[in-house]
């Protein structure tokens, strides 16, 4: 069901109604970014949480999430872990991840850029850099069908 | 061949090694080893002993200067992690706050919107709209009394992550000095290790992230 309507946002660039999930270890981040999607027209309805990567794992193996936003430095399963085991399941492979993070290391970025990240934002951040990379990531992608 | 009396590069050893390596007699030799290994292992041993009370006194002061009577470990641990939650505490109000303004304020930003589009005829919409933006200006001053309210947890939890900083730092200190003094730092100096290049910034994040085709 979610890979289809990837399919399709991939063609209409951005669906405002898609499934996202956010991964962070802070209940004050995850309500930050939640609170800054439903700013930018992502209804809150539609944002799921995780405070890890094998939590994330859990609901995204359950197959209804469209996008990833995660932090890189959590207990349990890491932000670039997760993302290496998303990029490893052939089911969620092609889930677009946006790593939100406060590391900010060349090696970590190049890293995260390697592993298959599709955008990559430092925080402290703003609605609007939030905005600017969620739609490059859409844009990016339906330009590559 | 030269005697060790004579090789000159036993000159620039300390006197008490130059003295144990031009010892002829084994048995002496044995001993005055002994007598060398005894003289460091003491010296060692007073190091470790000021050392550990060097930390103990941290970690009383620490937990002393944190508004705490005992002088434990664990109670330090419980101390940042009282502020961890505080710093939450005050991150989560910040957000029930703005959570509490927005649909307020975007329904107004609505009713004047429309009243602009009705024209100054609609004297009736008028003054609700003035109603309303009169109760919404009264609750943002509240909101804005916690908002600030708020940030004095902030300023507490940073005072006390303060001292665990400060604890570590002499945690360092005495490691760094430990490692020393049992010769196991192997000629770096300490703290000198070249930190991770960082992008500190969104641009400089974006311009690296330009080379993998973002």
């Amino acid at each position: 069901m979610a890979r289809g309507r990837l399919k399709n946002m991939r063609e209409e660039r951005l669906d405002k109604n898609m499934q996202i999930l956010v991964v962070d270890d802070f209940s004050t981040m995850r309500r930050i970014v939640r609170n800054l999607l439903d700013e930018l027209g992502f209804p809150a309805g539609n944002v799921r949480e995780a405070e890890d990567g094998n939590s994330a794992m859990a609901m995204l193996r359950q197959g209804t999430i469209d996008f990833v936003i995660t932090d890189w430095n959590m207990p349990g399963m890491t932000g670039i872990d997760l993302l290496r085991a998303i990029r490893a399941d052939a089911a969620l492979k092609s889930i677009p991840v946006l790593m939100v993070t406060a590391e900010n290391t060349r090696e970590q970025i190049i890293a995260a850029a390697q592993a298959g990240v599709n955008g990559y934002i430092v925080k402290p951040f703003t609605a609007v850099t939030l905005k600017e990379k969620i739609d490059r990531i859409f844009e990016r992608l339906a330009a590559v069908g | 061949m030269q005697t060790p009396a004579t090789d000159p590069e036993l000159h620039v050893l300390p006197p008490e090694l130059r003295a144990l390596l031009e010892t002829r007699d084994p048995e002496a030799f044995e001993a005055n080893l002994d007598a060398l290994f005894a003289r460091r292992q003491q010296a060692l041993f007073r190091s470790l002993g000021h050392l550990t009370r060097d930390l103990h006194a941290s970690i009383v002061r620490l937990t002393r200067e944190a508004g705490q009577s005992s002088s434990s470990a664990p109670e330090a641990r419980e101390r940042l992690r009282e502020a961890l939650e505080m710093s939450a505490s005050a991150a989560h109000a910040n957000l029930a706050t703005a959570e509490h303004l927005r649909p307020r304020a975007s329904q107004l930003r609505d009713e004047a919107r429309a009243l602009a589009v009705a024209g100054a005829a609609d004297t009736a919409a008028a003054l609700q709209l003035a109603r309303n933006a009169a109760e919404f200006a009264g609750t943002c001053l509240e909101d804005f009394t916690r908002l600030v309210e708020s940030q004095s947890w902030q300023d507490l939890s940073g005072q006390r992550l303060q001292l665990v900083s400060t604890f570590i730092d002499n945690v360092e200190r005495a490691l760094l000095e430990l490692a020393r003094l049992t010769g196991t730092i192997s000629g770096a100096p300490p703290g000198g290790e070249r930190r991770a290049q960082a992008a500190s910034t969104q641009d400089e994040v974006d311009r690296l992230l330009s080379d993998f085709g973002f």
